[in-house]
């Protein structure tokens, strides 16, 4: 094989991969600043994924902090429950919508407290090893959405 | 023709007649303006508030507040009351009922007080409870103590609550009752309020009751 049909090849092959990955996004993520003596907080938005083909995401990650798992919060006679969602599947046509009272990104170990204003850096890598990152608004405490109230 | 005295005595008539009609729109007015502000139990129901027809005595058993201070037995009387039973650690349901009544009390003239009365009461301790709750509004209050003593309020507002284990090991998050308990200026128990909670709902409720 010449140099340049392998370099043809290659881009080729770069050209397939870029579109066989699929774009995984977190819409208006917000989260509130943890109250105080709490390492802990919920991140909400809508994940969507615009690729073709369902995502699972493998690991979340965010620096500083210990553990990113989906958490959903159910009513089940009248006693309100956290239910722990693995593995996390994205259909491409359906976005997964986190509010509060409901679905959501629980950060846990937090080593230091995010603030008002500040921007979080969720990592998320799928079963293929593909990583995309979500960014995480920091709202007031008494927020109730991804606008400040 | 009347004499002076006959005069006077229609005058004193009318004016007595005078006097209960306009007692008599006064409370015809009071009534419109009270029927307008206190919802019906039906109204209250509508809107997820469940209303007992008689309020329950309730039995305030040996708790702590957030300042550390004794929960007397007359804690919740003179003044309307809401009970939320949550943690500190719970990262989703507690702190968005506690924005959500904070937002509600906002516009409220004479708001009810809010206490937060701990499911975890291993972990939140008077301190805890004072450093969380001064996030969200330095009026709400805190209320937390044994397991048992919890438990004994607790089981009174049919509020139940248990921990579960959680994702990792040695983890742990609480399953807990969502309402929100209401008790009446006397300190019994009037009713409570379904979750999901949202401001304007009960900012009609508390405007309500």
């Amino acid at each position: 094989m010449s140099f340049k049909t392998g370099l043809v090849g290659f881009l080729l092959f770069g050209v397939i991969s870029l579109n066989a990955v699929a774009e995984v996004r977190l819409l208006e993520g917000w989260t509130r600043s943890p109250p105080p003596g709490v390492d802990r907080l919920a991140i909400y938005g809508r994940l969507v994924n615009d690729g073709d083909t369902p995502v699972v995401l493998s690991r979340l990650e965010l620096a500083g902090a210990g553990q990113v798992m989906l958490h959903e919060t159910v009513m089940d006679a009248g006693q309100m429950r956290m239910r722990h969602i693995d593995p996390i599947e994205l259909s491409p046509s359906k976005a997964l919508v986190m509010a509060p009272q409901g679905l959501h990104l629980m950060v846990m170990g937090l080593a230091r407290s995010p603030q008002a204003g500040e921007t979080l850096t969720i990592k998320a890598t799928t079963r293929l090893d593909e990583v995309h990152t979500f960014l995480v608004r920091v709202q007031p405490i008494t927020a109730l959405g991804p606008v400040p109230n | 023709m009347y004499s002076d005295t006959q005069k006077t005595g229609i005058r004193k008539t009318l004016g007595i007649l005078l006097g209960i009609i306009m007692v008599m729109l006064s409370l015809i007015f009071l009534n419109y303006v009270t029927r307008d502000v206190a919802l019906s139990a039906e109204q209250a129901a509508k809107l997820g508030y469940i209303r007992f027809e008689q309020p329950r005595n309730v039995t305030v058993p040996r708790l702590v507040t957030a300042q550390d201070e004794r929960v007397l037995p007359t804690h919740f009387q003179g003044q309307w009351d809401l009970l939320y039973f949550g943690f500190t650690a719970c990262p989703d349901i507690c702190p968005t009922t506690l924005a959500v009544l904070n937002q509600a009390l906002s516009t409220v003239e004479i708001p009810p007080r809010v206490h937060l009365v701990s499911v975890d009461p291993e972990q939140d301790t008077p301190a805890q409870l004072a450093r969380y709750l001064g996030g969200f509004n330095p009026d709400f209050l805190g209320v937390t103590g044994s397991h048992d003593q919890v438990t004994q309020l607790a089981t009174q507002l049919n509020v139940a609550f248990g921990k579960v284990p959680g994702a990792e090991p040695g983890s742990y998050t609480v399953d807990h009752t969502g309402s929100i308990v209401v008790l009446d200026e006397t300190g019994r128990y009037a009713g409570f309020i379904k979750a999901p909670h949202q401001p304007g709902q009960l900012q009609q409720i508390i405007v309500g009751l």
